[in-house]
């Protein structure tokens, strides 16, 4: 439970990416993103990831930013795997360089995707999350769901916690049997969560009440995005460098090895 | 500018000096899919400024009471409602429950249930939001009210990181910023270890007595409370048996009303069945105790 609790959490930092406007980091990774799905090559996805690198070290998000690339490695194999055995059948020999090659870029590509919005996640609070959706015109009522979402999910692992513990303390037996009793195992514990997240739900509808939600068309805000001079001059780099990266890919082919 | 405020409709009334700041006559409810009143014809009026404690049995009305004082009955709550309840002249059954809300703030029993936002300053923040607040204002009472509860260092916090006491001090700034005359909180303390208790106390003591903040706490630590109280009012089965002076009612055994009293009280009370004269009047705390003794005492040196 402690670990999928850590993987929520926000360790607030104070570098220079966390400080950037999450629009700025949101464009900044959708730009990796676009390059990365530009260019099959081997040499371009490690420039990307070499970048992305960069920027975690900066934030000084490394351990976690390598921890997330790692937790993807099943779905990375996978997806060699599969690349491997369709190119195999499709060019009709096994072990060809050219196959082992293309899957490899494939699986190598997937790392680069996923890298770059873990950067994004991980220097970006949900607070700041919720003040992006804000600017974004998407109705605060959505955005209130987000931040809700966010706000009591330790909560209710907690409590999934507390219901384990005291099913566990009259005798449940979580860990027997094969997977369908497993399954019914589960029953004892998820009807008094659901029961108990019901009743929260009303509890919390009746302090949205006294705290006047909905009480005013038009909703104000304390904290709002704006964006400083250091954004704009990020937004400028990064508008060159996925400009060049289109620029170059159609326009200028290179000679890429 | 200011989307919903409650000052248009106080203007619109008019101020009238003879009102009690709460009136609540011959009230009666029952929620929907009960067979039973959970109040029964309550009558009761509370002035401005009063410190009131509310006490009884759990299941006794409390907090049907506390609801009806801010509208969530007869508004969020469905069922039979009779009678009227007036807070600062507005009839509650008559307006929506964010107006009231800014007259008559709620603070709950489970902290975490009242707190939406993801920091401490973005949570007391949320009702002025909702409210439509200019930016300016919103800042100034988040301040004012991080200030009032000494908690402005929690500031950035995020509430999984505060203790039950400190999210209950942010649960009540929250309400607290939206400046109302009542603050009716529901067993504020009931999760709370001894010491965080006591140190929500002090605040809410402390609010009564700086900010002159009409309050109404429903209680089951009396001893904590019944020094500040100005009124005491138990509560059985929907009814109100006792309303008035904490330490009249503390001559008799209240243990039957699901009221535990505090425990200097207790004692003088044995005391006094065996020699009426040492308490005149019932203490309600050690210092009162000692006094009373240290009184009888002297009383006797100099007649004897």
């Amino acid at each position: 439970m402690a670990t999928m609790l850590q993987g929520l959490q926000f360790y607030p930092g104070k570098s220079i990416v966390h400080r950037l406007d999450p629009r700025v980091k949101l464009f900044l990774s959708s730009a990796l993103l676009i390059t990365t799905l530009l260019y099959l090559e081997v040499t371009i996805t490690t420039l990307i990831i070499a970048i992305e690198a960069i920027l975690a070290i900066i934030s000084r998000t490394m351990k976690r930013w390598i921890k997330t690339v790692y937790g993807a490695a099943p779905l990375v194999i996978a997806v060699f795997a599969m690349n491997y055995l369709v190119r195999s059948f499709s060019y009709g020999e096994f072990f060809s360089p050219t196959g082992l090659y293309e899957s490899f870029a494939a699986a190598y590509r997937l790392i680069a995707l996923l890298a770059s919005f873990s950067i994004f996640f991980l220097t970006t609070t949900p607070e700041e999350l919720g003040m992006t959706l804000t600017k974004f015109k998407i109705p605060y009522m959505y955005t209130f769901a987000f931040v809700s979402a966010i706000r009591f999910t330790p909560v209710l692992a907690e409590e999934l916690q507390t219901i384990m513990d005291a099913q566990r303390s009259r005798g449940l037996e979580l860990d027997k049997g094969g997977p369908l009793a497993k399954i019914r195992g589960y029953i004892p514990i998820l009807v008094p969560l659901i029961v108990n997240v019901l009743r929260r739900s009303y509890e919390l509808a009746e302090a949205m009440e006294v705290k006047c939600f909905g009480a005013s068309k038009k909703r104000t805000f304390l904290k709002e995005l704006k964006m400083s001079s250091k954004d704009f001059a990020a937004l400028a780099m990064i508008t060159l460098f996925l400009g060049s990266a289109i620029y170059l890919r159609f326009f200028y082919p290179l000679r890429i090895p | 500018m200011c989307g919903v405020d409650r000052r248009k409709t106080r203007d619109a009334r008019g101020e009238n000096k003879t009102l009690k700041l709460i009136e609540v006559k011959d009230l009666s409810f029952r929620y929907s899919g009960s067979d039973s009143y959970a109040l029964k014809n309550v009558n009761l009026s509370i002035s401005e400024g009063e410190f009131v404690v509310l006490a009884g049995k759990s299941g006794c009305g409390k907090t049907t009471l506390l609801r009806c004082l801010n509208g969530l009955i007869p508004h969020f709550y469905e069922g039979d409602f009779s009678g009227t309840v007036k807070i600062d002249g507005m009839e509650t059954s008559k307006n929506p429950p964010h107006i009231l809300a800014q007259t008559a703030g709620m603070v709950f029993q489970n902290p975490d249930n009242q707190l939406f936002a993801l920091t401490v300053e973005a949570d007391i923040a949320f009702p002025l939001e909702n409210l439509g607040l200019p930016r300016d204002v919103i800042r100034e009472r988040v301040e004012w009210a991080l200030r009032l509860l000494n908690i402005s260092e929690l500031r950035d916090r995020s509430p999984f990181e505060l203790s039950g006491g400190q999210k209950q001090k942010v649960a009540i700034a929250s309400v607290i910023a939206m400046k109302p005359k009542i603050l009716l909180l529901d067993e504020p303390t009931s999760s709370l270890d001894p010491l965080s208790a006591k140190n929500l106390i002090d605040s809410i003591v402390e609010l009564n007595k700086k900010e002159r903040l009409t309050i109404i706490i429903s209680e089951h630590r009396l001893e904590l409370l019944l020094p500040h109280a100005d009124r005491l009012i138990i509560m059985d089965e929907g009814e109100i048996i006792y309303n008035g002076d904490p330490r009249k009612i503390l001559e008799k055994d209240l243990l039957i009303y699901g009221v535990s009293m505090p425990k200097v009280s207790e004692v003088a009370r044995y005391v006094n069945a065996v020699n009426h004269s040492i308490f005149k009047e019932i203490p309600l705390t050690v210092e009162e105790f000692v006094q009373a003794l240290r009184r009888y005492l002297d009383d006797k040196d100099r007649g004897g």
